[in-house]
């Protein structure tokens, strides 16, 4: 007998490829960093877990997409939850407190206040747009990875992006796109 | 500028200041195995998880081991707490009772203090509990006691005692008679529990420091061929040998350690051969090989205790060697 998991042991490969993307894709819709190292994190052991262990190595970046995305929505559910709950027993808590300074203190003004309009997004039009924005996915990539139509994808892509053009339709950057 | 270009803009100036932390691949390793008790499906469509399990186990049971004997404590001749001992807080303590060579028991367990160079005789206080001036023939051929902990040995049974124990994770090795090999080098048989269990036979040397180190460890049922003792790991690191196990099954790992005597994770799987009778493996362990370890590290092959006597399983018999890491 000549078979053995660890011929599909893939876990390196998978972190070399994935780790730092996938931990940056959820940096777009989570602040904190940390947090999203353990979005990530959980996201390949679950994608370890269920996958057959490893024989299914060439669909995992795409899983692993799609599970990370899932982490953080849920992640950022219970935030807000949390934040709801926090802002009932305190009424002086500020709506977006409990927010990490991640974001802030590194990109300039409008940068960061993009981000934050992206992030008080609906859930699947900010995916979509982070998919399509960071990763540069097809409407079909974007589409298998959320689980949704390709007509679904153009329909929250449309939305989102119109929302935040509305939003920033009165502050357009100088040609050297500065704030 | 349109939107979808400020908007692109933004993305690409947070994600370019995300930068993950260089530990992420250990984190979801630990992570893995400390999720080893559900059902793991594997690629033949077993589910083992009790072997992930047992993995989990027993490399707990073996960081709790480095942690409580810090490379090698002689259980034989002190309790645990009196151990002589090179984890981080002991250190401190013996260095701060100020000997510079505290023998434990006749014949047993040497530590030394560092002291800049000369291996522990000089009488300068350390500042650290790191070995230092360690000859390189320890540093190249020692599998335990770690080269960068302060335990040392001047008993080979002892020495070996203290790998099936502390290292290779058997629960209560029954350790036999020291066979001489030639003046500085012998084995020594440990089996699992007494009258019954495979031998592994600990490979024992008396280096250039004059002190015991287990070099290797063989059984009979697990023969590795690739990597061999010394060989450069690469990731993925091939293995192929030939094992006789229960299912086949044969967990393999690759340690490293940190100058301070911290185990690393490089790589951890599980290969196949024969369950009876013995058939060859061959396969590609998937690995990473971290910045900042020694050059040395072990590659260790082992089965565990499935007659469920021992919970959580204990090892059942161990192949490990040297290997050159980087």
């Amino acid at each position: 007998m000549m078979t053995t998991v660890a011929d599909g042991f893939e876990l390196d490969r998978l972190y070399r490829e994935h780790y730092r993307s996938l931990v940056r894709l959820a940096s777009i819709l989570v602040d904190d960093v940390t947090t999203c190292e353990e979005l990530v994190q959980d996201a390949f052991v679950a994608v370890l877990r269920r996958s057959g262990g490893w024989a299914e190595a060439d669909k995992a970046g795409a899983y692993l997409r799609s599970v990370v995305l899932n982490n953080a929505r849920s992640h950022l559910r219970k935030q807000q939850v949390r934040r709801r709950w926090l802002r009932s027993v305190d009424r002086t808590a500020r709506p977006d407190e409990g927010r990490g300074a991640d974001s802030a203190a590194l990109l300039d003004d409008e940068a960061s206040e993009i981000l934050a309009a992206l992030r008080v997004l609906p859930e699947r039009q900010r995916e979509v747009l982070a998919l399509r924005y960071y990763l540069d996915l097809s409407e079909a990539e974007i589409a298998a990875t959320l689980g949704i139509s390709t007509g679904s994808v153009k329909t929250h892509a449309h939305r989102g992006l119109a929302t935040l053009a509305i939003r920033f339709a009165d502050r357009q950057p100088d040609e050297e796109g500065a704030p | 500028m349109t939107m979808e270009d400020r908007l692109r803009r933004a993305i690409a100036a947070r994600t370019r200041s995300v930068e993950p932390s260089d530990d992420g691949f250990e984190r979801i390793t630990e992570k893995l195995l400390d999720t080893g008790g559900e059902q793991m499906k594997l690629p033949s469509g077993q589910t083992r998880w009790y072997l992930v399990a047992a993995a989990a186990i027993v490399l707990a049971g073996i960081a709790g081991g480095i942690a409580l004997a810090g490379g090698g404590g002689d259980d034989d001749t002190t309790v645990p707490g009196d151990q002589t001992t090179t984890d981080q807080s002991r250190r401190t303590t013996t260095t701060d009772s100020g000997p510079t060579t505290t023998e434990a028991g006749s014949g047993t367990s040497v530590t030394t203090k560092p002291n800049g160079g000369n291996g522990g005789s000089g009488g300068s206080t350390p500042t650290t509990g790191t070995a230092t001036g360690v000859p390189a023939d320890v540093r190249s051929q020692a599998i335990w006691p770690r080269p960068s902990s302060t335990t040392r040995f001047t008993d080979p049974v002892k020495v070996a005692r203290s790998y099936a124990r502390f290292y290779a994770g058997f629960a209560d090795p029954v350790v036999g008679a020291f066979r001489q090999g030639d003046s500085r080098s012998g084995e020594v048989p440990v089996r699992p529990k007494a009258g019954s269990g495979p031998e592994t036979t600990v490979l024992v040397r008396e280096l250039s420091d004059n002190r015991w180190y287990v070099i290797g460890a063989t059984t009979a049922d697990i023969t590795l061929t690739t990597p061999q003792t010394g060989a450069q790991i690469t990731c993925p690191q091939q293995l192929s040998g030939t094992a006789l196990a229960f299912e086949g099954t044969v967990q393999v790992r690759i340690d490293a350690y940190q100058p301070d005597g911290k185990r690393v994770f490089v790589g951890q799987g599980f290969v196949t051969g024969g369950g009876g009778p013995a058939a060859p493996f061959s396969s590609k362990l998937s690995c990473r090989i971290p910045s900042g370890i020694e050059s040395y590290g072990v590659v260790t092959l082992y089965t565990v205790d499935e007659t469920g006597e021992t919970n959580p399983p204990a090892t059942w018999e161990a192949v490990s060697i040297p290997v050159k890491l980087r």
